[in-house]
Parts: C-alpha cells; structure tokens; sequence
C-alpha cells in the first residue's frame, strides 16, 4: 500500500537526503521555538514575583521557587532540544510502553507508602530531591496511544464499536486512575483533547455526541458524590455567596485582575499575591499576571498560546504521514484545551480544578512534559512535505 | 503514481474538521477575552476598590515551646497563658490617635509604641505591641474595641519557670528574637517576633524547644478586628527537654550559697552528667523572659552582684591550694621528686629579693609531698614549682582540661587562664619573671579557673584519669514521634598519667579530709576526698584578714568527691570573700555530698560506660500537659 510505503520510507531514511524529491528536510520551525522561549520566560519572572515574598517569609530564601522553577527550565530545554533532533516516529514505538508506565506510575502514586498527599489529593511521587508528577506524563502518553491508533487505522475510526473502542478504553482506563487522585482537571484536559483528536481523526459526529451523553451521568454522579467537588460547583455557581472559605481563590482571583486595569500595577508590585490570592505560582499565575500587567500582558500571553497552537495546527498539516500528522495535532490540543481550562478556571468561566498554566505556571512536571512536547512538535516539522503547506493542497505525494 | 484519491478525501476531510475546531477554539478564546476585559476594564474599578478594602488578614499562631525537666520528671519550665496586644497598621486609620488612646488606657510608654509603629514591616501582619497584659488591661481593651480599629488582644503562651530563681544561669531565659539574629539561618524558620531562647540551655537546645509556627488567615471587619476564621494551620509544639539535674541537689546547693556570691557544682564523675549547677546571686528568668522596659533591664546589668553572671561556668578565679593537685601529679610525673622525697618547711621561701610566705607560721618543718598536700603547705609546693618550672606546670594544667572549654552545653563558657612565658608575652607584652612561678605554683598569680572546670578535674582525678564532657541533657522526648531520645553519649579523654601517681594523690585527698585542712567534710556517711584553696584577690594585704573590708577578702575553694573509691559524685563549692576554703567551703560540700548519699542509697556503683541499673530515667516517660 502507497500509505504503508511512506511510513516504511520514513522508518529506513530518517534523515533523508536533500536529492530526495518532494520531501526536503528542513530546519524546525523557529517560531514555535521562540514562542515557546518568550512564555517560559514570561513564567520565570511571573513565578519569581509571585513566589518572592511567601519564599522570602517561608524558607528566608526569595528565590527559592526561582532557582527550582529555573531548573526545570534546564532540564526541559535539554529534553526539548534532544526531541527535536530526534526523529519523532521512535514515539510509535514508545507510545504502548510508555502507556504501561504511564499505568503503572498512575497506580503506584495511589500508593499510601508511595504517593504524597498534598492539600487533599495524592498526586505527587516522591524520588529523592523531587517528586514526579504522573498526570503529566499521562497526557503525553494518551497523545502518543492515539496518534499511533488514528495512523494504524486511519479511515476507520468512522465504524463505532471497533473504532471508538480503544481509546475509550484506554483514555477511561486512565482518566478513572486519575479520578481516583483526585485530580479532575488533568482527567477532563485528557477528555476533551482525546475527543477533538477522534473529531479531527474522522469520528461521526453522532457517535461523539453519544459519547458525550455517556459521560455526562457519570461527571454528575462524580460531582454530587464528592462533597469537595459538589461545593466547588457551588462555589462556581455563586462566588461572593461566601467569599471567605471556598470562593476565596475565585474572588480573590477577580480583585487581582480587577486591580490590574489596562496596564497592570506593574511587575512585583502586586498585593493580591502577598496573602490573598493562593497558589499565585503556580495554578492562578494568569491571575497576578492580570494585577501586575494587566489587560496587556494577559491579553499576549493568551495570543501567544494562540500562536503556538495555531502552528502545531500547520505543523500537522505539512506532515508527511499520519502519525506526525495526528501527534502534532494531539500536541496542539493538548496545549490548548490546559491554556483554555486554566484560563477558565482563574476567571470564573468554569469552576476551581488544580490546572496549571503551560510553560508559564510554577511545577517541574508540567514543565519539563510541556517542553518535550514542543520538542516532539519541532521534529515533526523538521520532516514536512515540500511544495504547497496546506492539508488537501499538497498535490503529489510522490511515492518511489 | 498512483491513485491517491482515498488519502486525498482524507485529507480534505481533516482540513474541514480542522477548520471547524479552529472556530469553535476561537470563539472560546473571544468569550474569554471579553470575560478579561470584562473584569480588568469595565469592572475593574469596582474590584480596585474591593481590593483596597481586601478584608482578610494572615495572623500567625504561635507554637508552644517544649517544656523543661529535671532528671526525675519535675518540672522546670513551663508555658502559660498570656495577653499579649497586636496592631495591623493597614487597618489603623488615625495613628496618633490609637498612641493616645493606648497609653491612656493601659499605660503604654509613649516613645516606645511610637518606635514599634515605625519599625519596617508588613503593613497587613500584626506587630506586637506589648506581651504579657493584665487580665485587667486585657479587658479594658477589648471594651473599648471599637474605639481602636486594627488592634487585637491575642492569648498566646508565656514562658514559666515555677522554681523562680532556682537553676535560674542553667534555664536561662527566652525573649523575642532580634534583629541580627534572624539573619542568621539557624533562626531561619522564625519571623519578627518569635520567642527564642536567650540564655542558658533554652538558648543552647533552641532549636528543640521552639517549635514551629502555624498561621490563620482570618476575615477582617471593618475595623480589622476579627470576625471570622478562613483556614488554620496548626502550629506545632516544641520537643521536651530532660536535664541531668537534680532539682533537690540544685535547690540545696542555692540554699547551702545563700546570700553570698559563689558557686556550687555536682557532677557525676563516672557520666560527666551535672547534678546541680549553681550560681549566686541569681535573677528570676520570669521577670526576663516578659518585656523588660530599658530601665529594668538596665538595673539588671548595673547591678553590682552580677546576678546574670553564671558563676559556674563564667567565674575566672584563682585556684589557690585546690591547684596544688595538679602541682603534685606535674612534679611525680615528671620525676621532679618521688613520693618519699622530703622538704622542709621552714614557714617561708625566700627567692629573689623576696620572702614566700606559708600560710602557717612557723612552717609545718620536714614533710613528703602527700602530708604536704594533707596540710596544704605552699614551701612544699614553692619548691616543687621552682624544680620543674612554668612549662611543666602549664602542660599539665592544661592536660586537666584549665585554660579551655569544658564543653557544656551552656551559652558564653569562659576559659580562665593558664599562664605560661608564650601567653605572657603575648597578652602582655612583659617576660615571664621567675617569682611568677612560685605564685603559680599555689594557684595564685595570673593563673584563673572556673568551678566547673575545678569539677571537671576532681572528677578525672576520683575517676582514675577518665574525663567526660560535662552534660547538661540527658534526652529529648520528640513531639512528632513521642519517642524519647536519649543524647549520644559524650567523648572522653584519659589522661595519660601512671595509676601509681593517682592512687597517692587520691590517698592524700581522703587524707585532707580525714586528717588535714578539711577536717570540716569528714562524714560519718561516706568517705569524702577533696582539697581546700583559699584564692587571694589582692596580692598585698594592709592587715589581719577579718579587718578588711568584705570585698577585699579570699575566695574559699572547696574541690571533692565522694566515696573515695568508685566515687559517684564530685563536688566544687567557691564562696567569694569568705576566707579559708576549710571552714567556709568544705562543711556545704558535705551536706550537699550526704543529701546525694540519703537521697540515692540503692544507685548502683556507675560502670565506666552505662548510665545507672533502676535510673530515674523510667519516672521521665510520665508526661504533663503542655502549658
């Protein structure tokens, strides 16, 4: 088959040679690089000025969560640039195992003696000096899973019982380990990525919508089953009704953006981190971003996500075969649909769920994960088809 | 090529997908972009002026300090409620008002408060004004809560010691925290206005008995008083201290000291563990540990005593005859003589232009040197000092632990000074003149020691040569664990000295008590060695010594343990200004020596190593409530 000689084409000649016809090796894309360094670096001054004095108070080190956060930065941009020179499809062949790691590390967090409970749910594994956070990991993983499964059956996924059937599984499968954390926010970015990439991947229309219908009861059952949950919804549906217990953050999170106008108090000179507003490092980051730069500086960093998952959008589309073409759309969404969520949640649009802002929040995990996918999404665009860059225009694929 | 048609329908398909999704995503980043502006732009005034109004407060809670012991469970620092009075300026709105009010209704000092209020700070955490408020004044504020918006009345724990002045150098005090020492990071888990030990083990074992602060972050009404709790975060109490002390030891030795300046030390010579360790006069660390005005604390180091002085560990005196011990092992050690060489005293020494005197006049005539320890007699000791001269004595002075740290875990321990030709030179500047040797040689001259480290020598010298650390903590009982830890066991040394040359020096100290100048010790209870000194402080005297003025007169030295063999205490009594060390020293180290003996007849003979069979270490398991 035309499609299958591609793939064995790429799998022999990973780096092919520029006499090749039609497939050029490129550079990668350098905007989404600089993208990527602009909001990372956005996020070590927000972190900074947001962490400064609780670290100043707590550790009598100002810049303790910095020098962390700065670490994570190395440590990210290493693995980025390692992916980026990689070739990418050595990610369909890691997809499974990294899946049964994935598993195995979801089920080992849940792990009395293993998993380290923070302010109410256990999401955190401890290896010496820094603790691993698996829900991570997990996004990236089912990114991988589905990519490899929409290339394997590409034009199948329309036929519901055996082409639904395995990421449903495999996405409940993880998302009830997450759940059982609890962590909500991760379990529904994983959702609601997976269902775009089945919407893009061809999925009928009427099949997801049924699929949607599904997990609605059991969100509900979810909700109202959890106290803590139930009164965040409450919390969500009226925050000033109590602004002093479970609206807090809400409500402290709108006096921030409130304070910051147009242009913002100016960097490190926001209030509401002092004591007001909670976890300003690391979930409500876009928060103070609003008090200390205002309209202005929410308003770029949101247009720079938009940049960047724009570009995974045409990365996928100059992809030459369907796995870089589904990875790199697995990628954007899964960066698009944290940003949205995260930005949701900080201002009220949606209710309180523990997500962090990519690249810019304060968390090793998220970070050094979101890096190495921008990494993954760099060497997909190392490899793209020449002539025209659009998906349907590309014309001819030419085939030895 | 071939026939891509499948693949290409595809594709299209994709790319229509890909635009829908592009819409929807873009629609969402429009809602979310309106609900920005919304809240940044067209709101944002009202949520500015919300934010001024921000109405939440973090106040932290303060932890309980651990609580002290004695070795059987007693206690001897505790905490107890306290008011203490806290301002947020952020919430004060007229500042000379609340100065006017406050030291009109409690009496606050006006130049203080005004300080406290300028002092860098938080403006939204509260500073603490004054601690330690009457239930009285406490009330009187609280009734007029409405007139002072931003001040509070917090109940927070103040730090008790029920034995008031007893054990009072040894417990030390606690105090707020200063200034340079938060820079420091030991300190670094603290914040303005944390009670940290200032002296004594609670400034040593600090670290274990402070604790670790929680926070609650309160709702503020509009005047800043509190009107309901947000989140709490439980502070976390100190861990509890075991001392090696005997509180009836140490009560006895306060009371055999009475109203005069001195010290009186009780070690266990087989552990180094300090039984009692006292120093007079003394100061109540109640009256330290609350906020003492300028005044106060300026009476308190003008005083003439003084009384903050640990006489024990910080007292630099001249030995006197007590060095005579150290003289004796120099001169066998370094075959100066032999037990049977003899001297004849002849009541003085002449040396140089001048005359030693002896104490007894007359001389004690012909002697060898354990009669002459029995009697004391200096020209013995003249003689001897000038055979072997300052370095020899100096190397074994030292070897005994004088001229440095004994290494107990006290604030500040003072070194005392072992003279030699080298330290001369260097600390004055002259050369070391031959007559100071003969006044070395009877612990008089530059030579100064301090009772603990005199213990620390009585104590190897019982003990067969064998010295421990002096130690002042016998466990820690862990708050987090609830295990009791006892403390690694201390390092000791053996002096390099033949057994043949202890075994006479011990002969001659039971001597001394039993036959000699402290005749005053001897015990129908048990057998007591020790030796007498009687410390000069002026070197020429203008008459007999009971007409001078009190401040002129001798410090008596009293060094002993107790039994002879395998002793199980050691005992220093230093009274200042009392003369002789056999009538005004020797007869309290026999009480506090008998009281040790009454008080613990079935203790076993210690082991070299073990801490004691039936210890009252099982009576420290009982716990007491924390405040």
């Amino acid at each position: 088959m035309a499609r299958r000689g591609i793939e064995a084409a790429t799998l022999a000649l990973p780096w092919p040679s520029s006499d090749d016809r039609g497939r050029k090796r490129s550079g990668s894309d350098g905007s989404v690089l600089a993208v990527a360094v602009v909001l990372a670096l956005i996020g070590l001054v927000m972190v900074y000025s947001a962490s400064a004095v609780v670290a100043g108070n707590r550790f009598h080190d100002s810049i303790y969560f910095l020098k962390r956060q700065g670490a994570w930065l190395a440590v990210g941009f290493l693995l980025l640039h390692v992916a980026s020179r990689l070739d990418y499809t050595v990610w369909r062949q890691l997809a499974l195992p990294i899946l049964a790691v994935t598993t195995v590390l979801l089920i080992a967090v849940l792990l009395p003696s293993l998993g380290v409970v923070a302010k109410g749910a256990r999401r955190w594994l401890r290896l010496g000096p820094i603790s691993l956070q698996p829900a991570e990991v997990a996004k990236l993983a089912v990114v991988l899973v589905l990519a490899r499964y929409l290339a394997r059956r590409e034009g199948k996924v329309t036929e519901a019982s055996t082409g639904l059937l395995m990421p449903v599984l495999v996405v409940g499968l993880l998302g009830g380990l997450l759940m059982l954390q609890p962590d909500l926010g991760t379990a529904v970015v994983i959702g609601l990525a997976t269902l775009g990439l089945l919407f893009l991947g061809g999925a009928r229309l009427t099949h997801l919508t049924g699929l949607v219908l599904l997990t609605l009861p059991v969100g509900a059952a979810l909700i109202l089953g959890s106290s803590y949950r139930r009164q965040r919804l409450m919390t969500f549906l009226e925050p000033w009704k109590d602004p002093t217990d479970a609206g807090f953050q809400v409500t402290q999170s709108y006096l921030a953006f409130g304070s910051g106008g147009l242009f913002g108090v100016g960097l490190g000179e926001g209030k509401q981190k002092l004591f007001f507003l909670p976890e300003a490092h690391t979930d409500f980051v876009l928060a103070l971003a609003g008090e200390e730069l205002g309209l202005l500086g929410t308003g770029t960093i949101l247009v720079l996500f938009a940049i960047l998952v724009l570009k995974g959008f045409q990365i996928a589309g100059r992809a030459r075969g369907p796995f870089g073409r589904y990875l790199a759309l697995g990628i954007a969404l899964l960066i698009g649909v944290q940003v949205l969520l995260n930005a949701g949640v900080v201002t009220g649009l949606l209710p309180t769920k523990g997500l962090t802002l990519p690249l810019v929040s304060y968390g090793g995990s998220s970070l050094v994960t979101s890096l190495l996918a921008i990494g993954i999404l760099l060497s997909i665009s190392r490899d793209r088809r020449g002539g025209r860059q659009s998906i349907g225009c590309g014309g001819g694929i030419r085939v030895p | 090529m071939l026939d891509l048609s499948p693949q290409q329908d595809e594709l299209r398909e994709l790319q229509r997908r890909l635009t829908i999704l592009k819409i929807g995503l873009l629609l969402v980043i429009v809602l979310l972009a309106f609900r920005l502006w919304h809240l940044q732009v067209r709101e944002g005034q009202y949520y500015r002026d919300l934010s001024e109004n921000n109405r939440t407060r973090s106040v932290i809670l303060e932890p309980a300090r651990g609580l002290i012991y004695d070795r059987n469970g007693v206690l001897l620092a505790n905490n107890v409620p306290s008011f203490n009075l806290y301002v947020t300026l952020e919430d004060v709105t007229d500042r000379e008002r609340l100065i006017k009010r406050l030291v009109g209704l409690i009496g606050l000092d006006e130049a203080r408060l005004r300080k406290r209020l300028s002092e860098r700070g938080a403006k939204l955490l509260p500073r603490k004004l004054k601690g330690g408020l009457t239930l009285r004044e406490a009330a009187l504020i609280e009734s007029h809560r409405l007139d002072l918006p931003g001040v509070m009345v917090q109940a927070e724990s103040q730090r008790n010691y029920p034995a008031r002045l007893t054990a009072s150098h040894l417990l030390g005090y606690v105090g707020e925290v200063s200034g340079d020492q938060l820079e420091k990071p030991e300190f670094g888990d603290l914040h303005q206005g944390s009670i940290v030990g200032q002296y004594g083990v609670e400034h040593t074992y600090d670290r274990f008995l402070r604790g670790r602060a929680g926070q609650k972050v309160i709702e503020a009404d509009a005047l800043g008083h509190e009107k309901r709790t947000v989140e709490v975060q439980k502070p976390e109490a100190g861990d509890d201290l075991y001392l090696t002390i005997d509180l009836r030891l140490q009560k006895l030795a306060e009371d055999l000291l009475g109203e005069e300046a001195g010290a009186i030390v009780a070690m266990d010579p087989a552990t180094g563990e300090v039984l009692a360790l006292a120093s007079r006069p003394a100061f109540d660390p109640n009256v330290l540990s609350r906020e003492l005005t300028p005044k106060q604390w300026e009476e308190i180091v003008q005083d003439e005593g003084h009384p903050l002085t640990n006489r024990a560990t910080q007292g630099q005196y001249p030995p006197g005859s007590t060095f005579k011990i150290v003289m004796a092992v120099a001169a066998l050690e370094t075959n100066t003589i032999d037990p049977t060489t003899t001297i004849r005293c002849v009541g003085s020494y002449p040396f140089g232009r001048r005359l030693y005197k002896d104490w007894k006049e007359g001389g004690h005539g012909t002697m060898v040197l354990s009669q002459a320890i029995i009697d004391s007699c200096d020209v013995f000791f003249y003689t001897i000092g000038q055979r072997m001269g300052i370095e020899a004595i100096a190397s074994y002075a030292n070897q005994f632990g004088l001229g440095r740290e004994t290494g107990i875990e006290l604030p500040s321990e003072r070194l005392g000074i072992v003279p030699s030709p080298a330290w001369k030179e260097k600390a004055r500047n002259e050369p070391w003149l031959p007559g100071e040797t003969i006044s070395a040689s009877i612990g008089q001259g530059y030579l100064t020691v301090t009772p603990l480290q005199m213990t620390n020598l009585i104590a190897t010298v019982g003990n067969n040569g064998v010295s421990f650390r002096p130690r002042l903590i016998r466990a820690v009982m862990e708050r987090a664990t609830g295990r009791l830890q006892e403390l690694p066991h201390v390092a000791r040394d053996r002096l390099a000295i033949k057994p043949e040359t202890l075994a006479l020096i011990q002969h001659a100290l039971a001597g001394v008590v039993t036959e000699g100048t402290a005749r005053r010790a001897k015990s129908s209870l048990v057998t007591i060695a020790g030796k007498t000194g009687t410390a000069q402080t002026v070197a020429a005297r203008p008459g007999p010594e009971q007409d001078l003025p009190k401040k002129l007169r001798d410090h008596a030295w009293f060094i002993s343990y107790a039994p002879t063999v395998a002793p199980r205490i050691a005992v220093t009594v230093l009274v200042e200004h009392m003369g002789h060390g056999g009538s005004a020293a020797a007869p309290l180290a026999k009480q506090l020596i008998e009281t040790f003996i009454k008080l613990t007849p079935h203790e076993p003979v210690i082991a070299e190593s073990g801490s004691p069979v039936g210890s009252p270490m099982t009576v420290m398991v009982q716990q007491g409530p924390h405040d």
